[in-house]
């Protein structure tokens, strides 16, 4: 091959983006006529999901899928996504793509060192785990030790009186399981795959918020590409995208059931319950949010609004 | 062939006797530049191992069990632990074992076990007569328990990459955990029978010793049920407990015995910080050595092959445990974890084998890993504590990698050993 | 390596004296800085549990300098323990060789700590400026700049560059180690 594309990421092997990801090597390597080796180094084994941004940047590899908020206060932007409720609709979500607004986070990344080709829908639901009462109006939040997800999600959770915790990840099952933590937030499918149903009685589930894996890469080794295999590789990036936009609102139910079935009692939020969290927990994002952004944080707001 | 090459390489490198740190990053380092061209990811990959919050349990276990030993309180644990145990073969050697295995409840590290277990255990074993390789060989052993039996960091890792049920692994570490603590004091009682004649064995206690005994040493041994208990009522977390395990060792030194000053509590942080330092130096290296071969795709390539040769369940995984022992020879558990799981999880998949099961195989062949040269952190820890020659710490703990094996045999035979508790719990 | 240590050997120069001096000061310094930061690693997750446990009010940024402070304490202690001996080697064969050939050993061990201290002392600094330039900054609640904690390394590294100098030079000059390894036994330095 005379180019070699090596793509990092963190999610386990039965992560859909992992899945599209496997699918994307084989098409780039078919439509280059093998002129281009993809090799994907997936779960973590070769750097952190943290330690993926400077990789690509430095040109240790090609390529890296990022979860969208893990670029934290190094591009606090990029967390817009997950301010509850604000984009989560499908329609805003395919018109986000391409967008002026994903333009702006497109530059963004570009001014950390990384281009971004691909917004790959990673999830747009969420679901509160507990042990004691389900969690599905801002009022049963109060006084409850929770694992949140980051400091602009939690300022949330913090404005509906919870207690939020910063643990590891690695360290949140067993602390649900023993009681150390009272309540859990994570996607639907990933409280099925991560087994939440064994240590969590209730479940409550909504279009919360949104995140993305950004496929980026370096833009020296894309700039060096001849047209046609850039233009390749996007072509497949691209239907990757489309593989996973969500076409339907909603949680899927099948999530909910498979849920229900393993004896977590879960249920999804209706549009009204879905505002009146929308109400407790926009304000106090959108401040946090605003405070760490101002003032292209502003126009992302507004450019947002009118999608 | 290339690939055997490339670890005769690395074994040559290290019996030159460089520190394994230097031989370890050395040799990654020199790999990464002749195949990659630099050595930018070098500092990357370390900063990266040791900046983990998760690990700060080492030190913590460090520092309790020398806050343990400068305030004496093992001194009694011991004397009790002998009273107890007088009239059986190789008594010491039993109660070092359930030491371990009560120390395994409380930490998720191997190293942590072997570091804390031994720095108490093996002087007092030495003191009442015992072989001290027996000694050295039996905790470096008894400390792998520490991430078969719950908690189990290499199990989360493994749960986390896989998808697998925590809960689960945790639940499936159990048997074994247990049936291994067995088998290694199965040993120790025969193999005391047979060479160590000379250690003195007395007539059983009497009731009235054994409860005077038990008081003595009441304090002691309230602190690791104190530890488990916080740990099960949800007060805190499993990494947690090590800094509760420290207070409860400072608030027993110190207003209990009253055996402690605070230039004990400063100098038993300082012996933290150094055998910490060490240990760390030597995972850092161990995971530059494990990105150059990810990166290389050398876990990859041998993979790919076993998979195409089609041999089967059982052929597939006697395979993999071989290569896993092979890797554990020369890196820790976290890199093998990281470079193997991802790799052959679709075999796994492909193949139906249960990944909890696979999972106890798994971290029963990375408890194999701490205790095998030229690179095993169990051997490091109790070379830390004790100065021995290292050879004398392999030949102690050569038998209990046979043993080791034949318990992961037995696992691999009858899965239910693992699996049963498990499936019990869920109600199947 | 502890018969070559009784023994008496040529005497020790006036400057490796002064040498010996600086760096058991610098890496006695850093080894105390270590051990401070691991006090407080154990004070902060003492005070987390009880206001999470006790006052549901948990602290955010605990874990977070905690996972700080053990970088220190493995930076700042690395190269104490290499001053010490607490470095493990595979010493099987050192055992088997005469008192010169074991020079040779602690010479040739010298060379690569001091190898591996170069590689911290530069490519650590080198991933520190990266990290600067790209603005990353620690995930959680701090938000702290990446690069300055990435700084332990070549300041890590310059310690276990002087430590290794040291130990390099006395091998050459046939001297014993400056210390024995002493774990679990009481501190006579710092
Ligand atoms: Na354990
Ligand atoms: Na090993």
């Amino acid at each position: 091959a005379d180019h070699t594309m090596r793509i990092s990421h963190q999610f386990p092997p039965t992560h859909h983006t992992a899945v599209s990801l496997a699918q994307f090597e084989k098409e780039v390597e078919a439509a280059t006529q093998g002129k281009v080796d993809v090799q994907i180094f997936g779960a973590a084994q070769l750097f952190k999901p943290n330690q993926n941004h400077p990789a690509v940047a430095s040109g240790k590899i090609e390529a890296a899928a990022i979860l969208s908020f893990q670029w934290g206060g190094t591009i606090p932007e990029m967390s817009v996504t997950i301010i509850p409720y604000l984009m989560t609709s499908v329609a805003k979500q395919k018109a986000f793509i391409g967008s002026e607004a994903s333009k702006l986070l497109d530059a963004k990344m570009e001014a950390r060192g990384v281009k971004n080709i691909a917004w790959i829908v990673d999830t747009n639901d969420g679901i509160f785990t507990s042990a004691k009462k389900p969690l599905a109006a801002p009022a049963d939040f109060s006084g409850l030790k929770i694992r949140g997800l980051n400091k602009l999600f939690d300022a949330g959770l913090e404005a509906m009186g919870a207690s939020p915790s910063a643990m590891p990840g690695s360290e949140v099952y067993q602390a649900l399981q023993t009681g150390v933590l009272d309540a859990g937030f994570t996607g639907v499918k990933a409280a099925y795959s991560r087994k939440f149903y064994e240590i969590q009685k209730y479940g409550v589930a909504s279009n919360i918020i949104l995140a993305f894996d950004n496929l980026v890469v370096n833009p020296a080794w894309w700039k060096g590409l001849p047209a046609d295999v850039r233009n390749a590789i996007q072509a497949a990036a691209d239907r990757a995208v489309q593989r996973s936009i969500r076409n339907t609102d909603g949680v899927p139910p099948e999530d909910v059931r498979i849920l229900n079935d393993n004896g977590m009692q879960t249920i999804a939020l209706t549009k009204a319950q879905e505002k009146a969290m929308a109400d407790a927990m926009q304000p106090a994002v959108k401040k946090e949010f605003l405070r760490a952004t101002a003032p292209d944080g502003v126009r992302l707001l507004e450019l947002i609004d009118r999608l | 062939m290339t690939i055997a090459l490339l670890f005769a390489g690395l074994l040559l490198l290290l019996f030159t006797g460089l520190p394994i740190f230097a031989g370890l990053t050395l040799y990654g380092g020199a790999l990464m530049l002749a195949t990659q061209g630099e050595i930018g990811s070098v500092t990357e990959v370390i900063f990266g191992e040791i900046n983990r919050y998760l690990l700060v349990a080492i030190p913590l276990f460090a520092f309790m069990a020398h806050v343990m030993i400068r305030g004496r309180i093992v001194d009694d644990l011991y004397n009790t632990a002998y009273t107890l145990t007088r009239h059986l073969p190789g008594g010491l050697g039993i109660a070092t074992i359930a030491a371990c295995t009560v120390f395994a409840a409380i930490s998720g590290s191997s190293v942590a076990t072997a570091l804390t277990i031994g720095a108490v255990a093996i002087p007092q074993m030495i003191r009442f007569g015992y072989e001290p390789r027996f000694a050295y060989g039996l905790v470096a052993a008894g400390g792998t328990l520490g991430i078969l039996i719950p908690p189990s960091g290499p199990m989360v890792l493994y749960g986390v990459t896989t998808d697998t049920s925590i809960g689960g692994l945790f639940m499936a570490g159990i048997v074994p955990g247990l049936l291994m603590a067995g088998v290694f004091v199965a040993w120790s009682m025969a193999r005391t029978a047979i060479t160590h004649r000379h250690v003195q064995r007395e007539s059983r206690a009497t009731l009235a010793e054994a409860a005077g005994a038990v008081r003595k040493a009441l304090w002691a041994i309230s602190l690791p049920v104190f530890v488990l208990g916080g740990m099960y009522a949800g007060i805190f977390t499993a990494t947690e407990a090590a800094a509760a395990g420290a207070w409860l060792a400072l608030l027993i030194a110190g207003l209990v015995y009253r055996s402690i000053r605070l230039r004990d509590v400063w100098d038993s942080a300082v012996d933290a910080c150094r055998v910490s330092a060490m240990l760390f130096m030597i995972m850092a290296g161990a995971s530059v050595f494990g990105h150059v071969l990810t990166k290389m795709r050398i876990p990859q390539q041998i993979v790919e092959a076993i998979i195409a040769a089609d041999i089967g369940v059982a052929g597939f995984l006697i395979v993999m445990m071989a290569l896993i022992f092979i890797l554990g020879m020369f890196l820790e558990s976290i890199a093998i974890i990281l470079i193997t799981t991802p790799v052959i999880l679709p075999a796994m998949i492909h193949l139906e084998i249960d990944p909890i099961w696979y999972g106890v195989l798994l971290v029963i062949n990375l408890e194999l890993a701490q205790i095998t040269p030229p690179v095993g952190m169990n051997l490091f820890t109790i070379k830390a504590i004790t100065q021995a020659p290292i050879g004398e710490i392999v030949r102690g703990a050569a038998p209990y990698v046979l043993l080791m094996i034949g318990v992961m045999a037995l696992v691999m035979i009858w899965p239910d050993i693992a699996l049963w508790l498990p499936a019990t719990m869920r109600g199947d | 390596m502890t018969r070559d240590a009784r023994s008496p050997g040529p005497a020790e120069g006036r400057a490796l004296r002064a040498f010996g001096r600086l760096v058991a000061a610098l890496s006695g310094a850093a080894m105390a800085l270590a051990a401070a930061a691991l006090l407080v690693s154990l004070a902060l997750i003492g005070w987390a549990v009880v206001m999470r446990y006790g006052f549901n009010a948990a602290p955010v940024w605990v874990d977070e300098v905690v996972g700080f402070a053990l970088v220190a304490v493995v930076m700042l202690a690395a190269a104490n323990a290499l001053r010490r001996g607490e470095h493990i080697g595979v010493d099987l064969l050192a055992e088997r060789l005469p008192a010169s050939g074991r020079r040779w050993v602690r010479a040739w061990s010298a060379l690569a700590a001091a190898a591996i201290a170069l590689v911290l002392v530069f490519n650590g600094w080198d991933t520190a400026m990266l990290a600067k330039m790209l603005g990353l900054v620690t995930e959680g609640w701090l938000e702290w700049p990446t690069w300055q904690l990435m700084l332990f390394m070549p300041v890590g590294g310059l310690l276990l560059l002087l430590a290794a100098i040291e130990a390099l030079w006395r091998a050459l000059a046939g001297l014993p180690p400056p210390h024995e390894p002493s774990h679990g036994r009481a501190n006579d330095d710092r």
